[in-house]
């Protein structure tokens, strides 16, 4: 992306039906949004589907992005993820997208989120990175990897070899102490 | 602290991580699209745990993804403008009548990119006597973004930019389109902060220039691996001949 153009500008052109900032946007974006839909859904092919299918709605709503609510690239991301869990929410069912026996892919890292690169993002986000770290070692654990790889309940019982109550009340207690931490 | 989050808050923030069960998941959406107030809480979510994708690491894309996504949206705006009564064609008629898939099979979808450049390309070759040529390359209805001149007697084509048409990581590459029937060939990568001078010998035919249009594709770095474009077409432009 060139100097003079910020997403939210390109954005707000793209709001105004600016095919040419569509592109722009595209082009500094999609690394960033493929990177986050085929960590979730595990493949290429499916990952660009969503892609598209991303891309498409960005277009749509390009209009309803405010500043105040967050980076032009975290409501881009959210779009992106949102769509890849419905969709590896929908190919569960009848398809593994991970390894043929059912289980979840596992990242190499033992530690969840460990190959997450905060350095270079942005304010929000370098928050978000400190709660996380606030937390305990199993609500931590649980958030990351849901919000990184999407994994269920289930695939995080699996994952992390615990109970399902377990798993569900880290979740919740997770959830609750990261509102208190980003509200300060 | 605030202690825990009541149910219906939770079942928002959970849809936003996307533990829930899909029975559960679809039961948010619901309540979302029904209940303004539970739209507010998912929206106070998203805008909470979102910024976790500058974090995720970048992965690019196929180079050919961003022509579906060119070609979803283009028939989409037809199928708009035409009342969404006729059925979307991703192949338009025009398309097939330049025969042009002769030299791109492989790249179909990359190929529908490139079809504006032929629309009005094709018919600019008339035996004009001018030496000058311009050609203008934008993206859509955008503002200027090169502006290429070509001289016919020195045989040198100059490309500059006049507008931000940075690419990082990626490579800008120049190609000439000499009508429907031969591939585009590449005259090299473009500089995005500075004017480029290269000779056109083998374009030149007569004193006239034997080219319709030319394009900017964006490219890996190093530029197309294969000798035709294979990222989408940024910019584009029809030849016009100056009268001297």
């Amino acid at each position: 992306m060139g100097n003079a153009e910020t997403l939210d500008g390109l954005l707000g052109a793209v709001a105004a039906g600016d095919q040419s900032a569509f592109q722009r946007l595209y082009a500094a974006t999609s690394a960033k949004l493929f990177g986050v839909i085929v960590r979730i859904v595990g493949r290429r092919d499916v990952a660009e589907e969503v892609l598209q299918d991303t891309y498409l709605a960005i277009w749509d709503h390009a209009g309803d992005f405010r500043t105040e609510r967050g980076s032009p690239i975290a409501w881009m991301a959210a779009i992106g993820r949102n769509r890849a869990l419905n969709r590896r929410r929908g190919e569960r069912e009848t398809v593994s997208l991970d390894d043929p026996d059912g289980a979840p892919m596992l990242a190499d890292d033992a530690v969840a989120g460990a190959d997450l690169d905060w350095a270079g993002a942005g304010a929000d986000a370098r928050r978000l990175h400190g709660c996380l770290e606030s937390l305990e070692e199993g609500p931590r654990s649980c958030i990351v990897m849901a919000l990184v790889e999407g994994y269920t309940h289930q695939e995080l019982v699996k994952r992390l070899d615990c109970p399902l109550g377990t798993v569900k009340s880290w979740i919740r207690r997770g959830l609750s102490r990261l509102k208190d931490c980003l509200a300060v | 602290m605030n202690g825990d989050l009541d149910d219906r808050e939770m079942l928002a923030a959970e849809y936003v991580l996307g533990t829930l069960a899909p029975a559960d998941r679809a039961r948010a959406e619901a309540e979302r699209d029904r209940d303004p107030a539970f739209a507010r809480l998912i929206d106070d979510w998203s805008a909470k745990l979102s910024p976790v994708a500058e974090a995720v690491g970048d992965v690019a894309p196929p180079p050919n993804a961003w022509t579906s996504i060119e070609t979803a949206l283009a028939g989409r705006l037809r199928s708009d403008a035409a009342g969404d009564t006729q059925p979307i064609s991703v192949r338009p008629p025009l398309l097939q009548r330049l025969s042009f898939w002769r030299w791109s099979t492989a790249g179909a979808l990359a190929v529908a990119a490139c079809l504006a450049l032929y629309i009005g390309g094709v018919q600019r070759l008339e035996p004009e006597p001018e030496t000058r040529y311009v050609a203008v390359l934008n993206a859509g209805e955008a503002r200027p973004a090169w502006v290429l001149t070509v001289d016919t007697r020195g045989r040198t084509l100059t490309i500059r930019p006049v507008a931000d048409v940075a690419a990082p990581d990626k490579a800008l590459e120049l190609w000439m389109i000499r009508d429907a029937d031969t591939p585009p060939r590449s005259l090299g990568l473009l500089d995005p902060t500075q004017p480029l001078a290269l000779p056109i010998q083998a374009a030149v035919d007569d004193g006239r220039l034997q080219v319709a249009a030319f394009a900017v594709s964006l490219e890996p770095a190093g530029g197309s691996p294969t000798g035709l474009p294979t990222g989408p077409v940024l910019y584009q432009g029809d030849v016009y001949p100056i009268e001297e």
